[in-house]
C-alpha cells in the first residue's frame, strides 16, 4: 500500500460507500484509522449534533490524541472523529461537533466518493429505524 | 387544581400536569386540542435527551405568536411546545435526561406546558428507546 491514496469502504444496511482518507491533511488519524480497520459498530443517530449518524470505536479512543483538520461543522458525506469519545460521525445534512456543553471540534478525517446518496439516505433512515450495524474496512485490503 | 393529560408511548403511560399559570393560552389550546392520536414519535436530533411529535390541527391557529415564558431548557419530566399557529400546527417535545431545545443554528426558544406527576420510569425508557429503536407512537389525551 502506498502512503497516499488510502480508501475505506463503508457498509450500512445493504448499502455500500467509499471514502478517502485524508492522510496529508490529517496524517497521524488517517493512519489510527487504518491501522483499527476492520471496525464493525453499532450506528445510532446522534442526539446533540444534528444530522448524522456515530459509532463509538473503542481503539479510536484516546484522550490524549491530538485533532487535526479541525472542524466543528460536518460537511454531509464526511467522516469525522472525536478521539475523546472514540466518536466517528458521519453527516448527512446540517450537522456540527456538539455536546450539551455546546459546541466541540473533531477532525475531518475522511470524505466519501463520488454518489453516496443511497449511503447518506442509510444513515439518516436510523433515526426514524433505530440503530444498524455499521462495518468499515480496508478498501482492497 | 390543574388540567391534567395522559401521555401514552409504546404501552408506557404518565400522568402529567399542565402548566396553567405558566402558559396560559397554549395549554388552553392544547387542551381543546386533545387527544392526539397515534402521532409518529421521534426522537431529537439536536437536543439532547428529547423525542417529539408534531401535530396539525386548525386548533393550532389559535396558539399565540409568541412563547409564553420562553425557555431553552427542557427539565425531565416537562413537555414544551414549539408553536406554529401560522402553520395550524405545534411540536411537543418531552425530556427523559438532559435536553435543551435548539436547531442547527443554536439554541431557540420554546414554552413549557406541562409536568410529569409520579413515576415516569415506563415513559422515559420509553423515550429513550426511540433513540436505539426508532420512531414509535404517542397518544396525548386528558386524564380522568
Amino acid at each position: 500500500m502506498t502512503a497516499m491514496g488510502k480508501k475505506i469502504e463503508l457498509s450500512l444496511d445493504g448499502v455500500t460507500a467509499v471514502a478517502t482518507l485524508h492522510e496529508s491533511e490529517a496524517p497521524k488519524t488517517a493512519q489510527k484509522v487504518w491501522d483499527a480497520l476492520p471496525i464493525e459498530e453499532t450506528l445510532r443517530h446522534v442526539r446533540w449534533s444534528g444530522s448524522a449518524g456515530y459509532i463509538l470505536a473503542h481503539s479510536l479512543r484516546d484522550p490524549e490524541f491530538p485533532l487535526e483538520n479541525r472542524t466543528s461543522f460536518y460537511v454531509p458525506g464526511t467522516l469525522n472523529l472525536r478521539p475523546e469519545h472514540g466518536e466517528v460521525a458521519i453527516s448527512y445534512g446540517p450537522a456540527q461537533a456538539r455536546d450539551p456543553r455546546g459546541n466541540a471540534w473533531a477532525t475531518h478525517f475522511a470524505t466519501l466518493e463520488g454518489d453516496a446518496k443511497a449511503f447518506l439516505q442509510a444513515v439518516a433512515r436510523v433515526q426514524h429505524e433505530g440503530r444498524k450495524q455499521l462495518v468499515i474496512r480496508r478498501k482492497g485490503g | 387544581m390543574s388540567r391534567r393529560i395522559e401521555v401514552e408511548v409504546a404501552g408506557a403511560r404518565a400522568t402529567f400536569a399542565l402548566l396553567e399559570d405558566w402558559a396560559p393560552k397554549t395549554t388552553a389550546v392544547l387542551w381543546d386540542a386533545l387527544p392526539l392520536q397515534d402521532k409518529v414519535l421521534r426522537h431529537g436530533k439536536l437536543s439532547g435527551d428529547a423525542a417529539f411529535l408534531v401535530a396539525e390541527d386548525p386548533k393550532f391557529k389559535q396558539l399565540p405568536d409568541r412563547n409564553e415564558l420562553g425557555v431553552t431548557s427542557i427539565y425531565k419530566g416537562y413537555m414544551v411546545a414549539n408553536l406554529h399557529p401560522e402553520g395550524g400546527s405545534v411540536e411537543l417535545l418531552i425530556s427523559y435526561g438532559l435536553a435543551e431545545y435548539r436547531w442547527p443554528d443554536g439554541r431557540r426558544y420554546v414554552t413549557p406546558v406541562a409536568e410529569l406527576e409520579g413515576d415516569g420510569t415506563a415513559l422515559f425508557a420509553a423515550l429513550q428507546r426511540t433513540w436505539s429503536e426508532g420512531a414509535t407512537k404517542m397518544t396525548v389525551r386528558r386524564a380522568g
